[in-house]
């Protein structure tokens, strides 16, 4: 690409589309431990957003990195979305997100410093919108440039919101469209609509706080960020439960807009099939939908939204207060059906 | 015209590079077969999608894990009839599309005409007919699905229909709720007359969403059909 600071060009994979497939990272991580800590809540080993650590003064620490190669061109979006993205993992626990440390891979021959810059300028805005503050960070030289957050939270002991512990009579809430993975493909084909390009930026700029706020004052039972392994690869991790799994309404879902077209046109991630490879077996009645909006739900999300289970007398209203705060949420289903598996509806 | 293959080494490439160039590929006119090979089951998936939006038939998959070679063929629409009858029959276009015979020389790219023709006099005046929004019977969401890859197939032609006539459940396609309005917005750059049932968007109360095309008559509308090779979805 001619334009110096054309960052997707430069990249294999893009946003959450780089991480592993869920089913190599089970693989690696299988039967690896480590001493059991005292004050440890939660570790790799099961699926949260965020590890735990109790401090002993009342408050639980939570952990997150998150980093990825660019999903957009401009260098000040990318490191929005990339702070975006690393901040949402401590919103899924219902944590306030503190101090964050940068991660950054960079092609200091091949871009200009400028481009730097500007990607720690949008990280930066997004962090000081979360209230987080930069503490430091750590930078290497390589050929694809990369940008991430650690970010470290806090929240009261034992009030996290953890993403296994779904029970009956709860409904299911997403507050972003999906999609994001389609139109990064469809803007690399060089097809994208104006429209579809514009909401998944605008989407994935923005923060989960509001969501995460709004939700806190109803009662949230369980939650998760959907991101890299798509809404039913997170769904399928928030139904691995022995007490009962989740039903999704697949046609209640958002889109971005033309993610439809894109599908339909081949323009699905790789991160897609391996999605569907590493957790289709959780999923029950695929036929309930076609095969592209079945692909659309493993689409990898960057900076997704959150996917909240919440008591079915409060959702109707959590909903309300996410869509008068502006913010694109919808009710997607609820618990219900056999434990570990997501059942899919119409 | 001669008949012309193009052969695509995508194996290494990640996508959406693969169907990239095939989609590039297609969009020659001279281009009647592509033989593709890649080296992942991804992109294997994404051209057999691609081929089946944009109205190629694939003739074979031969699998040499884990490279796939893809045979694709055009199912053009722009077929002369006269040349039709001695080819293999399409399923999808006998059932659905119907050439008029009422002008006996359709535009194919050599002799299309250079004026923008939208009256029914002009020779070898084509025109597509939609009074649907759906394409064929049995299942709403795939007819629509197919209506979208017909619209872009249609679009992607070098030379695309002097007029698109929307009628009936049709004028939707036209409205803002559409999500075709991209491909008509550029058939129409492309010269393409779209020409909307007026009647029709008022018996739907959509005349104030109408977001592409021109509003048109019953006896404008048979003007036009009847001097025309018409395409029928």
């Amino acid at each position: 690409m001619e334009d110096a600071t054309g960052l997707i060009a430069r990249t294999r994979f893009s946003g959450c589309g780089a991480k592993l497939g869920p089913g190599i990272l089970e693989k690696a991580l299988c039967g690896l431990n480590q001493p059991a800590w005292p004050g440890l809540v939660t570790d790799f080993s099961g699926n949260e957003d965020a590890g735990l650590f109790r401090l002993g003064n009342g408050q639980d620490l939570a952990q997150t990195v998150d980093f990825f190669p660019p999903i957009v061109d401009d260098p000040f979006l990318f490191g929005r979305i990339a702070a975006a993205n690393a901040l949402s993992d401590i919103y899924a626990m219902g944590a306030r997100p503190i101090t964050a440390l940068a991660l950054v891979c960079f092609p200091v021959r091949d871009l200009p410093l400028a481009s730097l810059r500007a990607m720690m300028e949008g990280g930066l805005d997004a962090l000081s919108e979360a209230g987080c503050a930069l503490v430091g960070g750590h930078s290497i030289e390589d050929s694809e440039p990369k940008l991430g957050y650690m970010v470290t939270g806090l929240v009261e002991s034992g009030q996290a919101w953890r993403n296994n512990t779904v029970r009956e009579g709860l409904s299911l809430i997403l507050t972003k469209p999906i999609g994001t993975g389609l139109v990064n493909m469809a803007m690399r084909a060089d097809c994208v609509s104006a429209a579809a390009r514009e909401a998944a930026w605008r989407s994935m700029a923005q923060l989960n706080q509001v969501a995460a706020g709004i939700l806190g004052g109803f009662s949230v039972a369980a939650c998760t960020d959907v991101t890299g392994f798509g809404l039913l690869g997170h769904a399928a991790e928030m139904a691995q439960n022995e007490v009962c799994g989740l039903t999704l309404s697949v046609g209640r879902v958002a889109l971005l807009p033309d993610v439809m077209d894109y599908a339909a046109m081949g323009l699905v991630p790789e991160g897609t099939r391996r999605n569907r490879e590493g957790r289709g077996q959780a999923i029950l009645n695929a036929g309930a939908c076609g095969a592209e909006l079945f692909d659309i739900l493993f689409d990898p999300q960057t900076s997704g939204g959150l996917l909240a289970a919440v008591p079915q007398a409060l959702a109707d209203g959590a909903v309300q207060a996410l869509q008068a705060a502006g913010l694109q949420a919808c009710l997607v289903g609820e618990s219900g059906g056999p434990p570990g598996k997501v059942s899919l509806i119409p | 015209m001669s008949e012309s293959m193009i052969v695509i080494e995508a194996s290494g490439r990640p996508c959406p590079e693969p169907v990239v160039m095939v989609k590039q590929a297609s969009g020659d006119p001279a281009v009647q077969s592509i033989v593709v090979t890649v080296d992942n089951q991804a992109a294997r998936d994404n051209i057999l999608r691609f081929a089946s939006y944009a109205g190629w038939s694939v003739k074979s998959v031969q699998a040499d894990e884990p490279r796939y070679t893809m045979t694709l063929a055009r199912d053009d629409v722009r077929t002369r009839p006269d040349e039709a009858k001695g080819q293999k029959p399409d399923a999808r276009l006998e059932q659905d599309a119907a050439l008029s015979t009422k002008t006996p020389a359709p535009a194919t790219p050599a002799q299309a005409p250079t004026t923008k023709a939208n009256s029914g006099q002009a020779a070898g005046c084509t025109s597509v007919f939609l009074a649907s929004d759906a394409l064929g019977s049995g299942n709403d969401e795939l007819g629509q699905l197919l209506m979208r890859g017909f619209l872009f197939s249609l679009k992607e032609l070098e030379t695309p229909p002097q007029n698109l006539i929307l009628m009936n459940g049709g004028v939707r396609l036209a409205c803002v709720e559409s999500r075709c309005i991209d491909h008509l917005r550029q058939l129409e750059a492309k010269g393409t007359s779209i020409l909307v049932c007026g009647t029709c968007l008022d018996f739907f109360g959509l005349k104030a969403t109408l977001a592409i095309g021109s509003i048109s008559n019953m006896r404008e509308l048979t003007y036009i059909l009847a001097g025309s090779a018409v395409l029928r979805m």
